[in-house]
């Protein structure tokens, strides 16, 4: 479990918090969906998950989180990487060995996982995202879809608890996002805790997250099912947000047809 | 005292809004220029002196009060050095405390000329001295990227961090292999970059003629004054240049 | 060539140098004049390849081995340089980061003017004309690295539309973007459309594009597998082509809304009949 226990966070150098006064839990074995506009905190919330606030990013911090029990003030990095596996929206970033197997090794080497569990490890995580058979070929002559997916087995290979993925179908196409989605719900059915920052709003609503959180200027204005966030419209207008065609579809029609029916009666 | 970074602060730019920086760039680099060549005329104390005074009025005009401390504060263990080598050497320290103050004199030019400038004017300014196109333009570029690479570099060490890494803070090759995961894909993501830039470039037809510019500066009545300041300075400088070294000591037999 | 053609390619295929497989092949296509036209294709389907194709960064740029020929306003693409075939062409790439080169909007905006040896007052007048065409006067004097995703991408655009050229090429130009920002890109290029401008887009977002443009063209493993209306090919079968239909089409069809909606306007006067 992620606990969030009344966190602000404030960036060294900002003016306003980026996160406020936020409470929350996450557990494992559903897939939550975080949405909201530009400077609301999304990306603010994911690095509070792993240490990176406040080990790397430093600022001003306030309550505090705890993963699985441990407090991220007081864990570093490197192990909370154990049980939180935090994936970019950039690829590339993090590339640097000579072959996809060597790579995803990386990471179980640097928490000091022994050989035996490294194997297996890197093993399971490729097949899991469906590169195992890629495993010789250099990380950079992949195609964006098996990037995507190798950067995900890089975190995989840690055997985290949660995983939790920033903008995850920027620059995908949608073959690409379609295997996204039946990664994501098949690590939640192993128990895993999925936690997805999107502004894909339609790929979001495919995805069918067990719950929908809505962050606004570094507060939460809501949380709830995905029917129940997706179909307050008005909601996610206030908050600079585009609602799914469908359910805007369904909103306006109903409307339309109501003032027919008005006019007919 | 040993600040290294803080002597880089010598090349970061202003945008500070001050009555020196509206002047022609073109202008702002002669008075540059000025208080750098004026001081290696000769090594009279009394030159030296000269140079560092008149230097006043420039930092007052350019609101470079600020910088010019930070830059000699960051200076002060060269500055240590340089009076002691030259003592030792010369065993003259009215000379050490020339060369002391002839640096401080070009540090504090530095100082003025990059607080009032922006790297843009900067490269207008080697443009109009007939410096090759690839060299100014390779500047502009390189200060341009520098913020995206050093976002880039910020990024890698976060994905590494997640994933586990640590740099080494001992022995000097396991630090180096260390850094090799932050490095390596710093160099591919800026040769990306580099790539990606010259297929714009060639889409924008850089490099098939002859460019204008778009930006032109103007010639004011204080951009001449300016001029005139900096003739008077070469002048009196040089006249003072003139004068032999003891003519100072005088006061103090 | 028709008299309203402006880019033609004759069985054109091409091979990057180093590659065993060719990026296109056989492709025949005729742009007409005032086109809006939609590619679509998954990643690596060979999208780019036909971009860089327009403006001769394929072959002069890119080499490799081509065959056929592109013909830009009756212009051989081997024959011209990518700087002659720029000034009707104008490229825009899909990261604005790595297209933009100054410190400040206004003299990018201005770049491409520059080097083309402008002279300094129809210099000014055509920045001022591309900032209010992508409405951002009022970043005129801003530093370029102070500014947003979406503002960098505006600024890029810009700065092409600011050369003038016949038509204006654009590679995935909101993949990073809001929808709001995406919106509102769709916006500009609509109307400079209708202005004459003739439009190429490479994009996924097909929800954003495709009711703005009159052609579709799909892209899949190097040929092109549909040009035409993309209203018929996205309410056929695009999944087959890697390509996925707007939440509108799958609504409409799930309802039996008739006429073909592409926006949810059209699909609510659809329903209402």
């Amino acid at each position: 479990m992620i606990k969030f226990e009344d966190v602000s966070f404030r960036y060294e150098g900002s003016n306003g918090f980026a996160v406020k006064g936020i409470s929350l839990d996450f557990g494992v074995g559903r897939i939550y969906g975080v949405i909201g506009p530009n400077g609301s905190g999304k990306s603010t919330l994911l690095r509070m998950m792993n240490g990176l606030i406040p080990h790397f990013y430093r600022g001003e911090m306030a309550g505090r989180v705890l993963v699985d029990g441990v407090d991220t003030r007081e864990a570093s990095v490197a192990q909370l990487a154990r049980k939180v596996g935090l994936v970019f929206q950039n690829p590339e970033h993090m590339f640097f060995s000579e072959s996809v197997e060597e790579e995803v090794s990386f990471g179980p080497r640097s928490v000091g996982m022994d050989e035996d569990e490294i194997r297996d490890s890197v093993r399971w995580s490729l097949e899991e995202v469906g590169l195992w058979e890629l495993r010789g070929r250099s990380p950079w002559s992949l195609s964006g879809g098996e990037m995507k997916r190798l950067s995900i087995a890089c975190v995989l290979s840690m055997r985290p608890t949660f995983v939790a993925l920033d903008e995850p179908t920027v620059g995908q196409d949608a073959i690409s996002k379609d295997s996204l989605i039946s990664l994501l719900r098949r690590l939640r059915d192993e128990g895993k805790g999925i936690i997805v920052v999107t502004h894909d709003i339609e790929w979001l609503e495919e995805l069918d997250p067990d719950e929908v959180l809505v962050l606004n200027r570094g507060s939460i204005y809501g949380m709830g099912s995905p029917e129940d966030i997706f179909s307050d419209i008005r909601g996610l207008v206030m908050n600079q947000l585009m609602p799914p065609a469908s359910y805007l579809i369904e909103n306006l029609l109903r409307r339309c047809l109501s003032v027919r029916s008005a006019g007919d009666a | 005292m040993f600040d290294p970074l803080g002597m880089l602060e010598i090349f970061r730019t202003g945008q500070l809004e001050s009555s020196y920086a509206r002047l022609n760039p073109l202008v702002k680099f002669i008075l540059f220029i000025t208080f750098i060549i004026i001081p290696l005329i000769s090594t009279s104390f009394l030159l030296q002196l000269f140079s560092l005074v008149a230097q006043i009025p420039l930092i007052l005009m350019s609101r470079s009060g600020r910088r010019v401390v930070r830059s000699l504060k960051a200076s002060t263990f060269f500055i240590l050095i340089l009076i002691v080598l030259n003592y030792i050497t010369t065993n003259n320290i009215v000379f050490s405390l020339s060369m002391v103050i002839r640096l401080l004199t070009m540090i504090i030019a530095s100082a003025i000329f990059m607080n009032g400038s922006n790297p843009s004017e900067i490269g207008d300014v080697l443009s109009k001295l007939r410096v090759p196109t690839s060299i100014t333009f390779s500047f502009i570029v390189a200060l341009r990227f520098i913020p995206v690479l050093a976002d880039d570099f910020m990024n890698i060490i976060a994905s590494q961090a997640s994933r586990g890494h640590e740099v080494e803070r001992s022995g000097f090759i396991r630090r180096a292999k260390s850094l090799l995961p932050l490095l390596i894909p710093l160099i591919v993501i800026a040769i990306r970059r580099a790539q990606q830039l010259a297929e714009a470039l060639e889409s924008r037809c850089f490099g098939s003629g002859k460019r204008t510019s778009y930006i032109t500066y103007e010639m004011g009545l204080i951009d001449f004054l300016a001029l005139a300041y900096a003739t008077a300075i070469m002048i009196t400088g040089s006249l003072l240049a003139t004068l032999p070294p003891e003519f100072l000591l005088l006061p103090f037999r | 060539m028709h008299v309203g053609t402006l880019i033609k390619f004759e069985g054109v295929s091409f091979r990057y140098e180093g590659s065993e497989s060719y990026a296109i092949r056989d492709v025949n296509l005729e742009i007409r004049r005032g086109d809006f036209l939609l590619i679509a294709g998954m990643s690596g389907s060979g999208k780019s390849t036909l971009l860089r194709m327009m403006n001769g960064l394929i072959p002069h740029f890119y080499r490799g081995e081509m065959a056929g020929r592109v013909l830009v306003d009756g212009v051989d693409t081997r024959e011209a340089s990518v700087a002659q075939l720029a000034r009707k062409v104008g490229l825009v790439f899909q990261n604005p980061d790595n297209q933009i080169v100054t410190l400040r909007v206004d003299r990018e905006v201005a770049f491409g003017l520059e080097n083309l040896g402008m002279s300094r007052e129809e210099m000014v007048k055509r920045v001022n004309y591309a900032l209010s065409k992508l409405k951002i006067e009022h970043l005129e004097r801003r530093s370029t690295y102070e500014l947003s995703g979406g503002e960098k991408q505006l600024v890029a655009i810009a700065s092409i539309v600011a050369m003038k050229p016949d038509i204006l090429v654009l590679d995935e130009p909101t993949s990073e973007l809001d929808p709001f920002g995406a919106a509102r890109i769709v916006r500009i290029l609509k109307e400079l459309n209708r202005e004459g401008i003739t439009i190429i887009v490479a994009e996924h977002r097909l929800d954003l594009f495709a009711p703005s443009s009159n052609r579709l063209l799909v892209v899949h493993e190097g040929r092109i597998k549909f040009d035409g209306d993309p209203r018929e090919i996205l309410y056929d079968d695009p999944h087959s082509l890697g390509v996925k239909p707007p939440g509108v089409v799958k609504f409409a069809k799930n309802y039996g809304v008739k006429g073909r909606p592409l926006t949810v306007g059209e699909l609510i006067r659809a329903a209402a009949r």
